[in-house]
């Protein structure tokens, strides 16, 4: 009991009417509530009020349980809904379903009544072709002294709305591929002359051969172009360009062009002189202080255990503490202890450690997106399979229709007629235009009788 | 003189003067009309009517043509900015309100939807004009004419929708005499919705491939791109309350009105939230 009750509530339009209100009020939420993961600004911001929004998942709505859950119901409520609805599908029989009451053509008075004057023959052939003028084919049976006409059209739009519902369910479907099967990097950072592995056991790295920023003439960018290297298990495999609106593909990966940045370029040798390695670090993130944001690296100096912090000039003012020649390096030791702040000159060495840095100059990194998304083709086939079903349901919605021709004399008629659509999209109408069509038969057929 | 501003000014003064005979006109007629004549639910029009919509249509012709002279300076499909937007929702309105106008019968549909555009295409006067270069994420010129050519489709026929519901919502009282039928109203809000919700829904699906595109990700909560599900939603949530539930009269009115309000909020988002969209 409790169990059909249960699943009546689960299939229950008015469910969905709820859930659809609850995801339009959280989505509402989601714009006028500034959505960040670094909610502490707006707690110290807000005081109370922000703890309060923040306890409500609200600066994080869309991630939120409570959006996932109404999401998730929803699509429940749109799997049960489109299992109970797919029994009225046995309204595609184009039979005769008359059982000798004319209530059968009364359709709680949506039906209609047109006398009609004429042979029988004469007038199952007139009936025939206005019915085939609305593109119904009719089917002619007899019942008693009536002749019974049935015609369906557009027989497959009878499908149009499981299909609409249906295609929200593969939606989900596509959604659930793409995060358990797929992978997406929004930072795959590469410097100009570096190589980076995609990583994801894919086996794939990006070279990033060259970077170049275009602008026109009020400033604005007209083009962001990265030359790269796909290597696969180190092989060189494809050379190609990447632009904004012009990813890159390779084996289901793609790489988008998103954002680019300043990079430093540093020589590490011993103290002889032999150079250990030279790396162009990306300064990918950045460090305020003050009013100053200085674009920052960190990384680990896999020679001397060490790690190191490299910064660059500030992008917004001079800077005082480091000039545009300049580079600060703080290292940490094992433990992340920070042990000595130096400034690194343009092309003069410094000893730090044991080892010798040289700061050779500026560069360029490419910010990519690298992501495989095998999802992504279930998700276009059902937007397809949605706007193919809105299509069905909305321009070429399910009609059927039922007429019985009933003699009253020897020469007057009664057509007793009714059109059954789906949730009554505009039969009326079209009954209305048939109704039209047959009483001007009606003048008509005075004429040739 | 710039001959975009020359079909642009000329449709607005047509549609304003248009508008205005308009409403002057049936004003009169409904002046004149006996409390229990039924002739405001004639389905013919009248020849100083059908002269109405010719002028409406002709507006319409010089908006089209204001929009393809831009398109063809500017090198890209119209759309790229709050200016060139708003001439085009402007012309999907008053195209919209045509075509609803004539297929209904109903010249009220027009005159309010007319009104509509002219506030619109005042809007867009208002605006910088500038041609300007795109940006790289802008330089798909295919996807953004057709993802935008959906907004403009959907959003004037909801726009339609927006002005009946409105006009129905007032239908009561001495008012009644003066306005259409609420029922035919109501219907032909309800034709503008089963028009306009497809071409939404091909909105969020252009603008997903786009952004998947130039973007990397195919949904990222944008703010504008948030908005529009939320008239989506709206909008699903009205054809469901009217096909399954029956509901019909105010209720179904405020729906529409709200969903038309979700329409603006999009629309003029940019200026309120920055995000991916922020292109102005």
């Amino acid at each position: 009991m409790a169990l059909k009750k249960l699943k009546a509530i689960l299939r229950s339009v008015k469910l969905a009417v709820v859930l659809i209100i609850i995801l339009v009020l959280a989505s509402l939420a989601g714009i006028l509530i500034p959505q960040t993961d670094y909610q502490n600004v707006f707690y110290e911001k807000f005081g109370a009020i922000g703890y309060f929004l923040g306890f409500l998942g609200l600066f994080n709505v869309f991630r939120s349980p409570l959006f996932i859950v109404t999401s998730l119901l929803l699509f429940i409520n749109i799997l049960f809904c489109t299992i109970s609805r797919s029994g009225k599908l046995a309204i595609l029989r184009n039979e005769n379903e008359f059982n000798g009451d004319p209530e059968f053509y009364d359709a709680g008075g949506k039906g209609a009544v047109v006398n009609l004057s004429g042979s029988d023959d004469y007038l199952t052939g007139r009936l025939i072709k206005i019915f085939a003028i609305f593109r119904y084919r009719a089917r002619v049976s007899e019942y008693g002294d009536s002749i019974l006409f049935n015609g369906v059209k557009n027989r497959i739009s009878a499908f149009g709305s499981l299909i609409v519902h249906t295609s929200l369910l593969i939606l989900l479907l596509g959604i659930f591929t793409g995060a358990f099967w797929g992978f997406s990097n929004q930072r795959f950072i590469v410097a100009e002359g570096e190589t980076e592995s995609v990583g994801f056991g894919t086996g794939v790295s990006v070279r990033l051969i060259s970077f170049k920023d275009t602008y026109w003439a009020d400033g604005t960018p007209k083009e962001y172009r990265s030359t790269v290297e796909i290597l696969d298990e180190n092989q060189i495999v494809l050379t190609q360009s990447v632009t904004v609106n012009h990813p890159l593909r390779y084996k289901g990966i793609k790489f988008y062009q998103s954002f680019f940045g300043p990079s430093a370029v540093l020589t590490i040798s011993d103290t002889e002189g032999n150079l250990l390695n030279t790396k162009n670090i990306p300064l990918a993130d950045s460090v305020t202080e003050g009013s100053f944001s200085r674009p920052v690296a960190r990384f680990e100096l896999s020679e001397s255990g060490y790690s190191m912090a490299i910064i660059s000039a500030a992008v917004n003012g001079h800077d005082p503490a480091i000039s545009e020649n300049e580079l600060g390096v703080e290292f940490y030791d094992e433990n992340g202890n920070g042990v000595s702040w130096i400034k690194l000159i343009k092309n003069r060495p410094s000893e730090i450690g044991g080892l010798v840095f040289t700061y050779l100059g500026k560069s360029r990194y490419s910010g990519f997106i690298a992501s495989k998304k095998p999802g992504n083709i279930i998700i276009w086939a059902s937007a397809l399979l949605f706007l193919s079903g809105l299509a069905m349901v909305f321009y070429f919605p399910f009609r059927k229709l039922h007429a019985a021709l009933v003699k009253v004399n020897d020469a007057d008629y009664r057509l007793y007629i009714k059109l059954i659509a789906q949730n009554n999209f505009g039969g009326k109408e079209e009954l209305q235009k048939i109704v039209e069509g047959l009483r001007k038969l009606t003048e008509n057929s005075q004429d040739e009788y | 003189m710039n001959i975009e501003y020359i079909f642009l000014n000329t449709g607005l003064i047509a549609i304003c003067a248009d508008a205005s005979v308009s409403v002057i006109y049936k004003a009169a007629k409904a002046a004149a009309v006996h409390k229990n004549d039924s002739s405001r639910n004639n389905v013919e029009f009248s020849s100083f009517e059908k002269i109405t919509l010719i002028v409406t249509l002709v507006s319409a012709a010089l908006l089209a043509a204001a929009i393809i002279v831009r398109g063809i300076s500017s090198g890209h499909g119209p759309f790229t900015n709050m200016y060139e937007f708003s001439i085009s929702f402007s012309w999907g309105i008053m195209l919209s309100g045509l075509i609803f106008s004539y297929r209904n019968r109903l010249l009220a549909v027009n005159i309010s939807t007319m009104i509509l555009s002219a506030l619109m295409l005042f809007y867009a006067r208002s605006l910088s004009s500038d041609i300007s270069p795109l940006v790289p994420a802008l330089q798909n010129s295919f996807l953004l004419s057709a993802h935008v050519f959906s907004a403009v489709i959907a959003y004037g026929t909801f726009a339609v929708g927006f002005t009946v519901s409105v006009l129905s919502l007032f239908n009561r009282g001495k008012i009644k005499l003066l306005l259409p039928d609420a029922a035919r109203l109501e219907k032909i809000a309800y034709k503008s919705v089963i028009v306009g919700f497809p071409f939404m829904t091909l909105v969020i699906v252009l603008g997903a491939l786009w952004a998947d595109i130039a973007w990397g990700r195919f949904w990222n909560w944008d703010p504008k791109e948030t908005a529009s599900l939320v008239t989506w939603l709206i909008y699903a949530l009205y054809l469901h309350t009217r096909v399954i539930r029956k509901w019909k009269g105010t209720k179904s009115s405020l729906l529409i009105i709200f969903g038309f309000s979700a329409v603006i909020f999009t629309f003029f988002g940019n200026y309120i939230f920055k995000g991916l969209h922020s292109y102005l």
